[in-house]
């Protein structure tokens, strides 16, 4: 039986209306840092635009920045707050599923929505720098905004174990834990800033992904009062 | 395996507070049972136990033969379980809903919930959160009973619904459990509800077990007499025999599992000089509460 397509289908009626807007508001907000792009590349020389990437540090779509953090923070509010009122989660664990593979389902379906919102958006900004920009500027693109996502991720995951959370000491901690984590993910003043701290960045975003088991462990042992 | 659910000794506190004293019960197979007690008694904190959303502090369960924290998904499957208040997906509608549910049941049989949604004046599409308490009732009674469970736990069935709709939700189970022999564990604080639907009765008091018996048993072995003393007589109560002596107005009154003569006896031993006893005709409700004492 394929219960990753029900849970997928489930999440997917809660959240699709939200995952829209989020796509449209998203996407015309890169949309808008491409035609940026494209008045700077239409009343500027190439050396010019070269001069400001390089020596300047002009990254057109730093304003970017925060926007992926903030859609997967309202994707993972949505997704759980929804299961968490009237104790609503104890559905997903009387599923014939195992607790924590239903769990994991659900955290797999918000991560999907969310690149779903994210990913067409650097690759939009991706494809049209590539009209006024050479090949090295774009992977220099993905390194840049690389952290931004991981950002993204780590704040869906934050959600989650905030809402999952009962005790309210544990919620405090989870929050001061998640922004001060996440806030390290975003100093972004040049290109390539995380470039050798992408694997590190990688490997935590990894481990804390499984760490709302914890959450939802407490919560069915009835510890997180 | 003659017993779906079995307790055994269990023991629970939140805290200091010892919520649970030393429970042990089983519900046998293809029986009714009534899990009934005073608010605070501990019947939805057996019933977190029974469904692993608590660990009890000593003592085990197990249900269909398995422990409860450690159910396999084969034994998940045979469970129909009912959250107090009829809580669902309330942003889905009723034919999302029943798609959703059907890929985890085998045994899942969409006539049996569509002939339930058939009864609610409701549109296709409408969402459950747009229902009335009792057609979201409704909603979840079918999708539980299109499992196919072979033991269904209702916490609280009765939460919220007119008495329209608690006797449509007690005809349904009735025929349903009828059918099959299948077990059933409820809760209620709607007691004369229950008289022509349970077979058996677990009484609680205060997170103690006072009463494990038939319904009839209880029903014609539970009496109350009443009395009048010129001495002033402070109520009591005996959890182990189930005896209460409480003051009502100008009189008091005895209950138990006493016949007039042992009734006597009991106020003898007490020191208490009354005149004849009067038998008070009691209905389920008012055994309950004779046993679980009035506020």
């Amino acid at each position: 039986m394929n219960y990753f397509k029900a849970i997928f289908y489930k999440e997917w009626v809660k959240l699709r209306i939200p995952v829209g807007i989020l796509l449209l508001a998203n996407l015309a907000f890169a949309l808008y840092l491409c035609i940026k792009l494209r008045y700077v590349g239409n009343f500027n020389e190439g050396e010019k635009i070269w001069s400001g990437w390089i020596f300047k540090a002009y990254l057109f779509y730093k304003p970017y920045t925060l926007l992926p953090l903030v859609s997967a923070m309202i994707i993972g509010f949505l997704q759980y707050n929804v299961e968490i009122q009237n104790k609503r989660i104890k559905l997903v664990f009387h599923l014939p599923v195992g607790e924590e593979k239903a769990i994991l389902q659900h955290q797999i379906v918000g991560l999907i929505l969310l690149c779903a919102i994210t990913l067409p958006c650097y690759l939009l900004i991706a494809i049209y720098s590539s009209f006024y920009l050479p090949k090295e500027f774009i992977v220099s693109l993905f390194y840049t905004a690389l952290p931004w996502f991981f950002a993204a991720i780590n704040g869906y995951i934050f959600t989650e174990l905030f809402l999952l959370e009962g005790n309210k000491l544990y919620k405090v901690f989870i929050a001061l834990l998640g922004f001060s984590f996440i806030r390290n993910l975003l100093y972004t003043e040049f290109y390539n800033t995380y470039l050798h701290l992408l694997w590190p960045i990688g490997i935590i975003t990894v481990a804390l992904f499984f760490t709302p088991l914890l959450a939802s462990y407490r919560f069915r042992k009835g510890l997180s009062q | 395996m003659n017993d779906v659910i079995t307790c055994e000794h269990l023991n629970h506190s939140y805290g200091t507070k010892q919520v649970l004293h030393d429970i042990s019960w089983s519900l046998p197979k293809g029986r009714i049972c009534g899990l009934l007690g005073r608010n605070g008694a501990g019947k939805t904190t057996t019933i977190n136990i029974l469904n692993s959303f608590l660990t009890p502090t000593s003592g085990r369960c197990l249900l269909l033969g398995e422990p409860s924290h450690a159910l396999s998904h084969k034994a998940k499957r045979q469970i129909g379980y009912l959250i107090e208040g009829h809580v669902q997906y309330s942003f889905m509608n009723v034919h999302q809903i029943e798609r959703f549910y059907s890929k985890f049941y085998e045994n899942w049989d969409p006539k049996i919930y569509f002939h339930l949604i058939s009864k609610l004046d409701i549109t296709p599409k409408q969402k459950i959160s747009t229902m009335s308490c009792g057609q979201r009732s409704q909603v979840a009674l079918g999708l539980i009973l299109a499992q196919d469970p072979s033991l269904i736990i209702f916490d609280d069935y009765s939460m919220g619904l007119d008495p329209g709709y608690r006797r449509l939700f007690i005809d349904v189970i009735k025929e349903y459990a009828a059918a099959d022999h299948r077990s059933i564990l409820l809760t209620s604080h709607i007691i004369q509800d229950l008289e022509n639907l349970i077979d058996d009765c677990i009484i609680y008091d205060k997170g103690h077990l006072i009463a494990n018996t038939s319904l009839s048993e209880f029903s014609e072995n539970y009496r109350s007499y009443s009395f009048t003393c010129p001495q002033t007589i402070e109520p009591s109560f005996d959890r182990t025999t189930g005896t209460r002596i409480e003051k009502l107005k100008d009189e008091y009154t005895i209950s138990g599992y006493l016949s007039v003569e042992e009734a006597n006896a009991v106020l003898n031993q007490k020191g208490i000089q009354t005149e004849a006893l009067k038998n008070i005709s009691m209905s389920l409700e008012d055994a309950f509460i004779a046993l679980t004492g009035k506020y």
